[in-house]
């Protein structure tokens, strides 16, 4: 009997061990995805830029590296191990990988500086493969954080400084990039005046949401474009109802959602913000940074989805769909309307004009109905370091290595000769094959004002870059041919994203030129409090919000919710933001 | 310990047991191995439950901070609804894991067609081959709110139900949709427990007059009953664990107060919110129960089923 109890004593620690075994893989594995704004890194840089600089990159900076000054080779090699996340990009020359990228090549032999690579994975798989390099201890030499990683390595002192690397050897463009924006990305970037990570920027009128809808059904139906919130609401009803009379009797929905309700992109958090609600936003009030989330805005804005959703223009389950539904939703004429940042034209809804070429999309501005869309103070992607066991002069390596991803930009003006006439793309090159890069900067401005110049004079001849020769292309096939033309989808799309006068990137400039934005401060390193809350308090939000809208909550409970947001960390998370932010800022 | 008392007489015989049996234990050795590289060796892991981790530390670097991560779980505001949403989910998949099954395999094993037979075996046993990313796919078509479970209800003239956004309705499908692609598993094993029942006892049986019914419940399931009661003492360590991988696929914020299991919390806490140690103080706690569970349940499976595995 004894000998039995112990055989079932094992046997229970067996399975319940082999229980514990999937935990601690998921334990072991990655921190967040990093967050992609621009919806893929795969390497459209064009949606992945940031907008160059309208002040001069502050001249209060040390010496200097003039032109190409930094381009000189280590006398001896720097060898670094990294590790890169990537997805094979259409527009590189096939087969080219991470390791046969020519700019690898033209870093060893311009620079001396070798790359070792320990991994390449897709970038979907970067992040929890990460987690797990870190925890092995074996850290790579040079690397892209996340700012939630970036703060943790800060923290445990786990990077290096980069001060006089930095200011002996950026170019002016790096600079510029880096600078561009005012003194806040890089005060984000350092601890106690010492720079620990180099910026990389998104450009902020890339981050200002309107509302996309289909304004050949507005049209159809009569009624004018709405200039308020009940009229918005109206409109998305409307639509609702309009849109199964033509497309065959299938649901549809007035505004499309997808399950990551505080999203800004096919979510709600820019229809919170037409009623000068912020969610997840820090904006300040009376001095000081509150997060908009508490904000009692938000629930004028709780009773108009609720109004919406009794009234049909939300869908019965809009909090159920996955991404691949809205999209094949938008494609059957079954979504009248969604709310999206700059880019959404040319994807998803050029899916819609290619299935339906019929479909027309407008947008409506969050100014047009007299609120303020919010727009981020910064916008950083990414943080390039260095860590603490790199070996020598893997400092210098990092900032040469950023200074070559900008200039080796097939978008950017930068001066190419740095490469000494190499035929980088045809040897297969992409900046976004390398474990660290800047994003260039897309002068958004200049490019619209040379492309639409030269579609009037019909001349191309003057558009220096790819990107501009590229997007020139779609807006001459798309203007003069209409929807007779070529791969209407993408030319549509391309067009009403980045070049047409009321739609796409237009608003985001727009807002940014008359000053009618709600900044969203702060992006500093997650905080503590952050790290341990902030999924907890986006969960009870969302659940929140979720019931608030079908009607299973109502204005009694608003307060209630408030005070447990805070209770449950968000005042504290608040304290620690302000705290951040008051160091940051002096 | 447990041999202590032993006499050298039985030792010699567990010698002579030794030589005869070592080519099976030389056999259990990559099993050892395994087990041991990956469910002994990550054990260590656990000390994280206590300290105030961060990988960049490692364990010899992090605070200790003693019991406050499971202070912390406690008073996350969904943990008890989260435990309950798993044990309701959990116990109801375990219940009917065996219960559908079992039926399933007695009437099976009434047909008389033996081409039917094997024909439904592989119809009931096909699902369970399917992944979760397939099966939540096709799930969510099949019940999304314009999906074809819908369609057909507005065809009856029944008004649509959205059963992926009900808290009333994702449990139930949740539920069973899992016995439905894992049944043919237990199903199958039933059968072949059922194979094994002396068809001699039910020739005795049909002679003393019992009918189908009598035979069936006098003599199947008697026969079948130690496989069954294993099948649930297999089961109860896993009580804790609802589903992961099909509740993520599924789930939605419309059904988190009925949806949210342990496992999906520890997922976002772990892998969405880098709270490694918080995240490993609630699998250490799923753990600990699992670890009482399965002892209690053999306790009562050898005590009151005579079911004994060593």
């Amino acid at each position: 009997m004894k000998k039995k109890r112990f055989g079932a004593a094992m046997m229970a620690a067996v399975v319940s061990v082999s229980l514990l075994l999937p935990g601690c893989g998921q334990e072991a594995s990655g921190p967040e995805e990093t967050e992609n704004p621009s919806g893929s890194s795969s390497a459209d840089s064009s949606e992945a830029s940031a907008e160059v600089p309208t002040e001069a990159a502050s001249d209060s900076q040390a010496v200097s590296v003039d032109s190409a000054g930094w381009l000189t080779p280590f006398e001896e090699t720097v060898k670094l191990d990294v590790v890169v996340g990537w997805d094979a990009d259409s527009g590189v020359k096939e087969g080219t990988t991470p390791e046969t990228n020519s700019l690898v090549e033209a870093a060893r032999d311009l620079l001396n500086i070798e790359l070792n690579f320990l991994w390449m994975v897709p970038n979907d798989q970067f992040s929890e493969k990460f987690a797990l390099q870190i925890s092995s201890g074996d850290i790579p030499d040079i690397v892209m954080l996340s700012s939630g990683d970036f703060y943790e390595f800060m923290d445990s002192e786990y990077l290096r400084d980069l001060t006089d690397a930095y200011n002996e050897y950026a170019s002016d463009e790096l600079r510029t990039t880096v600078e561009g924006f005012g003194e806040a990305a890089v005060k984000y970037s350092s601890r106690d005046g010492k720079l620990y990570g180099i910026p990389a920027q998104l450009d902020t009128a890339e981050s200002v949401a309107g509302l996309y809808y289909r304004s050949d059904w507005l049209d159809a139906i009569g009624i004018g474009v709405p200039t308020n919130t009940q009229e918005m609401n109206d409109m998305l009803v409307a639509l609702a109802e309009y849109g199964v009379t033509v497309n065959g009797g299938k649901d549809t929905v007035g505004l499309g959602t997808t399950s990551n309700v505080l999203n800004t992109n096919f979510a709600l958090s820019a229809y919170f913000q037409c009623y000068g609600a912020y969610p997840n936003k820090w904006i300040m009030r009376d001095g000081v940074l509150v997060n908009g989330m508490v904000q009692d805005e938000m629930l004028d804005a709780l009773n108009g989805l609720k109004d919406l959703y009794e009234r049909g223009g939300l869908a019965t389950d809009f909090a159920t769909w996955n991404s691949d539904q809205f999209n094949e939703r938008v494609t059957t004429d079954q979504v009248g309307a969604a709310f999206g940042t700059y880019y959404i034209p040319a994807w998803p809804l050029n899916q819609n004009k290619d299935a339906n070429p019929e479909a027309e999309w407008a947008e409506l501005s969050i100014a047009s109905i007299g609120s303020r869309p919010a727009m981020n103070q910064v916008s950083i992607n990414h943080f390039n370091v260095v860590t603490k066991d790199a070996p020598e002069n893997a400092e210098a390596a990092l900032i040469k290595l950023l200074n070559m991803t900008l200039a080796a930009n097939s978008n950017s003006t930068f001066d190419k000769t740095v490469f000494g006439g190499r035929d980088l793309a045809g040897n297969g090159a992409s900046i976004f094959y390398l474990p660290v890069y800047m994003y260039f900067p897309t002068p958004w401005n200049q490019y619209r004002e040379n492309i639409w110049a030269a579609y009037e004079s019909q001349d191309p001849s003057g558009l220096i870059t790819d990107i501009e020769q590229e997007w020139y292309g779609y807006m001459n096939d798309y203007l003069t041919k209409g929807n007779a033309c070529e791969n209407l989808g993408t030319a549509w799309g391309m067009y009403k994203s980045r070049l047409s006068e009321d739609m796409g990137i237009a608003i985001g400039l727009a807002a940014r030129e008359s000053g009618e934005y709600e900044p969203a401060y702060y992006y500093g390193p997650a905080t503590r409090t952050e790290q341990r809350v902030s999924s907890t308090l986006s969960d009870m939000a969302v659940s929140f919000f979720v019931e608030y809208i079908m009607g299973q909550k109502g204005e009694a409970d608003w307060e209630s919710f408030k005070q447990s947001w805070n209770e449950m960390g968000g005042q504290a998370w608040t304290d620690e933001v302000n705290e951040q932010y008051k160091s940051i800022t002096q | 310990m447990v041999y202590k008392t032993e006499g050298s007489q039985k030792r010699s015989v567990r010698k002579g047991h030794l030589k005869r049996e070592y080519p099976f234990y030389l056999m259990m050795i990559p099993g050892v191995v395994f087990a041991l590289i990956f469910s002994y060796f990550p054990m260590f892991g656990i000390v994280m439950a206590f300290q105030d981790f961060s990988p960049l530390k490692s364990f010899s670097g992090s605070d200790w901070v003693g019991l406050k991560n499971f202070k912390d779980m406690l008073l996350l505001p969904t943990f008890w609804s989260v435990v309950r949403n798993t044990l309701v989910i959990s116990i109801s998949k375990i219940i009917l894991r065996l219960l559908v099954p079992l039926v399933i395999a007695l009437l099976l094993n009434e047909v008389m067609s033996i081409k039917f037979k094997r024909f439904s075996q592989t119809v009931f046993f096909l699902p369970y081959f399917l992944s979760w990313a397939v099966m939540g796919g096709i799930l969510r078509s099949l019940f999304q709110y314009d999906g074809m479970v819908n369609g057909i209800l507005t065809f009856l003239g029944i008004e649509r139900i959205m059963f992926l956004g009900s808290n009333t309705w994702f449990p139930v499908i949740a539920i069973v949709s899992d016995v439905w692609k894992d049944m043919g598993y237990n199903m199958i094993i039933f059968l072949a427990a059922i194979t094994n029942v002396d068809p001699a006892l039910h020739e005795s049986a049909a002679l003393d007059g019992a009918n189908r019914w009598q035979q069936a419940w006098h003599i199947t399931l008697p026969t079948i009953r130690p496989i069954a009661v294993m099948l649930l003492v297999l089961s109860l360590g896993s009580v804790l664990s609802a589903g992961m991988e099909q509740i993520l696929l599924l789930y939605n914020p419309m059904v988190y107060e009925s949806a949210d299991i342990i496992d999906t919390l520890v997922y976002r806490l772990g892998l969405v919110n880098h709270q490694w140690s918080l995240s490993a103080a609630v699998g250490l706690m799923k753990s600990a129960i699992s670890f009482v569970l399965v002892v209690f349940s053999y306790r009562i499976a050898t005590k009151y089923f005579d079911y004994q595995v060593f």
